[in-house]
């Protein structure tokens, strides 16, 4: 939002809160028989109404009263929405104009820009180099950035690298530092995100004093750039949080890994934690990395007392296709809920059977539709049933429901 | 006397106390706004749609005789941003053709496939899947008409993932709607949020291709301009604030992000009354108070559907007629909500807003037009008061258009084009002269519709998107 957008709605704010401590200051003041400003409320509360409302009424004394503490009120209010409907147009046509004219100079700049970035990467040009120096304004400078990193987003090798050369040499690297905001805390999420996402790791040391602030966005942004930047203590944050870590940043520090080819490490030294959301990213990219020296590690999970901690070791157990895990998901299974049963049955299928196991088999007379549906499921994944068996279930599971879910399993078409 | 002047007092203080909350909530959504555009200028929305852990999300769309737009909007939700989701059409026993045209465009065939009844619904004749490699997270449920509860309850049960968007299928979606609307339940660290709403704009008059709009236009019929403030009003004014207190009752039936889980636990949308979307949330809600798990329902001030809206007087008379059912059908299946501590910011604030200023505000501004007559015939009325009252009134309920305006205006700016906003302001000034009380008289004939026990949705006319 713009300056003028800011103004706006101060005034709308302020606007308000006089209408409301008007309204109270004269109703109290009415109340108490005191005048606050003799003058004008003398005239707005007694001459008004005598004049053109109360000499007209039949029961004066009630109808003073309920004139005497809404009328101020109500005059004020006309005012105020008046001067404000006036003001309000004049508002909103100036930002319109404004906002037009603001899109068509960006639009030209980002045209100008983006031809003149592509040309460079493709020319290493010096000619071309002066010429995106010429931009020199603010914002000019912010469009700049902002083309790079999305530029940044869909290239790799080499051209990243020229790209991020090019960033160091217009000095923008310099004019994200200098934006970093004491005040307004969106500014320094949004610069440590553009030094991060260009590598910028010159800027480590000044992010890192980031790491504390008591703003949960700078910190938890401070952090994951640091994982980016910082290639030597990148994941030791781990550890180190004490508050929850959203779902969100997880799936971003997974594409920052992904991203910037970062060396993933070995997850589970951070899974005896005491941070809950720690630990199910942990075991989430255990098994998004296949790290199989980790299942010493986590197997203790499977017995955690958090049910989501549970959940989330049955399945990466799975991922991982360790067959040392099954007899224990195996014997984990009639304790648990029926959204862990089914967690187990999907992790139990996924790893490779040595022999036909009848665990499936056990499970499709289950009260439970889900329950029987993924047991079924399994048996036909791992290859352990035949046709023999098939008519053996068909044969003593005689209900709809068996029939429906066979066939739904055996149509390639679902 | 004495009655004419408590009932003086009563609807004065009545008037006022309506008018300040408007301006808690005007106060309350600048601020949110403020944030809401600060933190869009770091939005990564890419994260969420590159990731294989982002959550997974099932959109059911009920659909009742939608022949004309049903085959252009099933691929614009078919082509909607996000990495692992699917598309449940559920034809609830139309009338029309659109079975067989969604049958025919998308090469469906009838599978067998098992539905669970987790909820029971009607009979499902059958469900059809794509053999197109194109239309792989395509679904259509063929089933016997029972409402749109129903129809989603259908939905529910065939879907497979974490969350489920439910939404109107003659709606358009904006392409990036998943991802906004999966942000605030992946950002949240301390609360659980189970449902997600976004600002829902009106569709009439613009110009749409494949489902996609391509340009913004104030509607020309006249009854859908006045519906255009009456939505930004409420969206951009109303529900983002009372996300921000946490006291969110609805969340549109026309697009609602929901977590599957506990909406299943809840035992689905309801078939007892018309506003199953208001219902869902109350219900949800309520679960999640009685099992003391810290909740939040979540709104997205970004325009992300955008739906037709009735253009003349009958549809739209049925349309509030059901809106004012579906709201007290609601209010009294929870009436041990209100005033309930229990149910925190949902029993103390949100549910008596709705019932003192949502349910009641129609019928009591009757009862005081009534009064009034009344007090007219018999000349008790003082003329200069009530000139001064009717401008105090008048006056306010244009400015609070007008900043609505403005806020639209500041923020997603879609009516940027200078005609367009010299409509709204005329609209905003004519509006409190006939439009508004229309809508009182609607929602008067609501309520006696619901003393009546009258169940039914009525008929919606549905046009074909203007296309370019």
């Amino acid at each position: 939002m713009t300056k003028s957008n800011y103004i706006t709605i101060f005034l709308f704010s302020l606007f308000f809160t006089v209408l409301l401590y008007t309204a109270i200051l004269i109703s109290f003041s009415i109340i108490e028989n005191r005048s606050v400003q003799p003058s004008l409320f003398q005239y707005i509360v007694h001459e008004l109404p005598d004049k053109y409302i109360l000499n007209t009424l039949e029961d004066q004394h009630l109808a003073r009263h309920i004139i005497l503490i809404a009328l101020p009120v109500i005059l004020i209010s006309i005012i105020l929405s008046l001067v404000s409907i006036i003001t309000l147009i004049l508002v909103i046509i100036a930002d319109n104009t404004l906002l037009i004219y603001r899109r068509r100079l960006n639009s030209r700049l980002k045209q100008k820009i983006d031809n003149l970035l592509i040309e460079y990467l493709v020319s290493d040009s010096q000619k071309v180099f002066n010429d995106i120096k010429k931009f020199r304004t603010n914002l000019s400078k912010k469009i700049l950035t902002n083309r790079m990193i999305q530029l940044q987003t869909n290239v790799i090798g080499d051209t990243a690298l020229r790209l991020r050369n090019l960033f160091i040499k217009l000095h923008l690297d310099r004019f994200a530092v200098k934006r970093f905001s004491k005040l307004l805390w969106y500014k320094t999420v949004q610069n440590i995100r553009v030094l991060s996402r260009m590598d910028i790791t010159d800027t480590k040391n000044k992010i890192s004093g980031y790491r504390h602030s008591p703003i949960t966005h700078i910190k938890l942004e401070a952090m994951l750039a640091l994982i980016n930047l910082d290639k030597e203590n990148t994941f030791s944050f781990l550890s180190e949080l004490t508050h929850p870590l959203p779902e969100f940043h997880q799936l971003y520090i997974y594409d920052i890994i992904i991203r910037n080819s970062i060396k993933p490490p070995l997850f589970s030294d951070y899974v005896n934690t005491k941070n809950e959301s720690v630990v199910l990213f942990c075991l989430k990219m255990i098994g998004a990395f296949k790290q199989d020296r980790a299942y010493k590690e986590i197997i203790h999970l499977l017995n955690d007392e958090r049910y989501e901690v549970r959940k989330q070791t049955i399945r990466t157990l799975g991922e991982l296709e360790n067959k040392n895990a099954i007899p224990l998901l195996k014997a984990l299974y009639s304790n648990e809920d029926k959204d862990n049963k089914i967690e187990i049955i999907k992790s139990i299928s996924k790893i490779e059977f040595d022999e036909p196991d009848s665990f499936f088999m056990n499970l499709i007379n289950e009260k439970d539709l889900n329950i029987r549906m993924e047991a079924l499921k399994a048996l036909f994944q791992t290859g352990n049933i035949n046709d023999e068996e098939l008519a053996y279930i068909e044969k003593n599971n005689p209900d709809v429901e068996m029939e429906g879910i066979l066939k739904h399993i055996m149509d390639k078409r679902i | 006397m004495i009655i004419k002047h408590i009932f003086d007092y009563l609807i004065m203080s009545y008037t006022f106390v309506i008018c300040l909350s408007y301006l808690i909530l005007g106060l309350v959504s600048a601020t949110i706004l403020i944030n809401h555009n600060r933190k869009s200028q770091f939005a990564d929305y890419h994260i969420i749609h590159s990731s294989p852990f982002a959550p997974t999300i099932s959109i059911i769309a009920p659909a009742y005789n939608e022949s004309k737009t049903i085959v252009d909007n099933i691929r614009a939700l078919l082509a909607l941003h996000y990495n692992i989701f699917e598309v449940i059409i559920v034809n609830d026993g139309s009338t029309d053709d659109s079975i067989d045209k969604v049958i025919k465009e998308y090469e469906l065939e009838k599978v067998d496939y098992f539905v669970n009844p987790i909820i029971p619904t009607k009979e499902i004749k059958g469900v059809y899947r794509s053999q197109n490699k194109a239309f792989t997270n395509l679904t259509v449920i063929d089933k016997i008409n029972g409402g749109k509860a129903d129809a989603l309850n259908a939905g529910l049960n065939v879907s497979k993932y974490d969350y489920f968007l439910a939404i109107d299928v003659d709606s358009v979606i904006d392409p990036i709607a998943l991802l906004k609307l999966i942000k605030p339940i992946i950002e949240a660290s301390d609360k659980k949020v189970i449902a997600t709403g976004g600002a829902v704009r009106i569709v009439n008059s613009c110009n749409v291709n494949n489902g996609n709009i391509v340009n913004i236009e104030i509607p020309r019929n006249f009854w859908a301009k006045f519906q255009i403030l009456e939505y930004t009003r409420a969206f951009l004014m109303g529900r983002i604030a009372w996300s921000k207190l946490n006291g969110l009752l609805l969340v549109s039936g026309a697009l609602g992000l929901f977590d599957k889980k506990i909406a299943i636990e809840c035992g689905g949308y309801s078939n007892e009354t018309v506003g199953e979307d208001m219902e869902l949330v109350v219900r949800m809600r309520r679960h999640m108070y009685e099992r003391k798990i810290k909740h939040e329902v979540v709104y997205i001030p970004d325009p992300l559907c955008w739906t037709e809206v009735p253009e003349t007087i009958k549809t739209l008379s049925r349309q509030r007629n059901r809106w004012t059912r579906g709201t007290m059908g609601t209010l009294f299946m929870h009436k041990k909500v209100f005033f309930n501590p229990k149910y925190g910011s949902m029993g103390m604030i949100g549910y008596p807003y709705w019932f003192f200023f949502e349910w009641l505000a129609p019928l009591i501004e009757f009862s005081g037009i009534v009064y009034f007559a009344i007090m007219a015939i018999t000349g008790h009325v003082n003329w200069s008061y009530f000139i001064l009252l009717l401008a105090f009134i008048y006056l306010f309920a244009v400015a609070f258009s007008f900043f609505s305006i403005l806020y639209e205006e500041l923020t997603f700016h879609k009516y940027y084009k200078r005609l367009q906003i010299l409509k709204l302001f005329l609209t905003a000034i004519i509006e409190p002269f006939f439009y508004h009380q229309m809508t009182v008289f609607w929602a008067i004939k609501g309520n006696i519709a619901y003393w009546m026990g009258e169940k039914g949705w009525g008929v919606m006319e549905r046009f074909e998107f203007k296309k370019r």
